[in-house]
């Protein structure tokens, strides 16, 4: 496996999990993370999520919250090497609630992927928001 | 709580032979080194020693740091400038790993782990987070080193 294929192969995964993300489309988003109680997201809220099923509880709960989902991915990179990969990123998301609200927020993403059967499978995301630490620990408003 | 093995290993290397245990212990010594790694960050992040928490990253201008603010930090230099400032900032740091988890395959490792840290100003004044930590490092030249740090103290859920 050359590793010009893996990062080819991983730049897809990544921007087919966030495509997949962007339609709501469940079986595809939870297709990149790989099946076990063991997978590990952090994502910008309070605390940390465990284990594949939780990770799908997450999604579906946040599908039922933001009913519309546009996201854009910027500077992407991408490294891999053994049977690890690693991919970071800027991702400008559009949630749009059910009351018509849209809210822009950027998230900075990191993935690790580890090759499991030949396929390349996210072990752990961490998806922040940059904060105003020194203000009222809202999001900061910034673009990337 | 996570097992380290699934990460640090995969499935059925135990079958591999000489080998496998071979890969196993390099996989071993790697996972200890990127260990060191985090503690190393940690303490001198607490002693204020910014040439011991500069070890730990890649000396180079494609180094990433997303930290908690709103700054995406680029580069070693613009990471040192970074710390130095805020041990201006802050007069004394106190810091607990709560959880960590390590694995490394080839040239490519990670950290992910749960840190408490409370920061001081001089005034007296302090703030406690939990920060969730992510940690790439790369084997260069037979060293790990981070080439991409991911700091994040979870937002308000109220904002979202």
């Amino acid at each position: 496996m050359t590793q010009t294929k893996d990062i080819a192969d991983l730049t897809a995964k990544t921007k087919f999990k966030l495509k997949a993300a962007a339609e709501q489309n469940i079986d595809n988003i939870m297709s990149c993370y790989l099946k076990s109680p063991e997978t590990l997201l952090y994502d910008p809220c309070p605390g940390q999520y465990v284990g594949w099923d939780t990770i799908k509880t997450i999604f579906l709960d946040y599908h039922k919250k933001w009913p519309a989902m546009q996201g854009e991915m910027q500077h992407l990179h991408v490294g891999a090497s053994g049977d690890l990969g690693h991919t970071f990123s800027i991702q400008v998301w559009k949630f749009k609630k059910p009351d018509g609200v849209v809210e822009e927020i950027v998230h900075r993403v990191t993935e690790i992927w580890r090759r499991v059967d030949g396929d390349w499978k996210c072990i752990h995301e961490h998806a922040s928001t940059p904060m105003d630490l020194l203000g009222d620990m809202r999001t900061a408003s910034n673009k990337p | 709580m996570l097992r380290r093995d699934l990460f640090a290993v995969m499935p059925g290397l135990a079958l591999l032979g000489a080998a496998g245990a071979a890969s196993a212990k390099d996989a071993k010594q790697d996972e200890d080194a990127i260990r060191k790694l985090v503690h190393t960050e940690l303490e001198g992040g607490q002693a204020h020693d910014v040439d011991k928490v500069m070890s730990v990253y890649w000396n180079s201008k494609d180094f990433v740091l997303f930290d908690p603010g709103p700054k995406i930090v680029r580069g070693y230099d613009a990471l040192k400038e970074a710390w130095i400032a805020y041990f201006k900032v802050f007069s004394k740091a106190e810091a607990t790993l709560d959880e960590l988890h390590v694995g490394a395959s080839g040239d490519v490792g990670y950290a992910m782990s749960l840190q408490t840290w409370t920061f001081y100003k001089p005034d007296g004044t302090f703030r406690k987070d939990e920060h969730r930590v992510t940690n790439i490092y790369r084997k260069i030249d037979g060293r790990w080193v981070c080439i991409l740090e991911s700091d994040a103290v979870p937002v308000d859920l109220k904002v979202l």
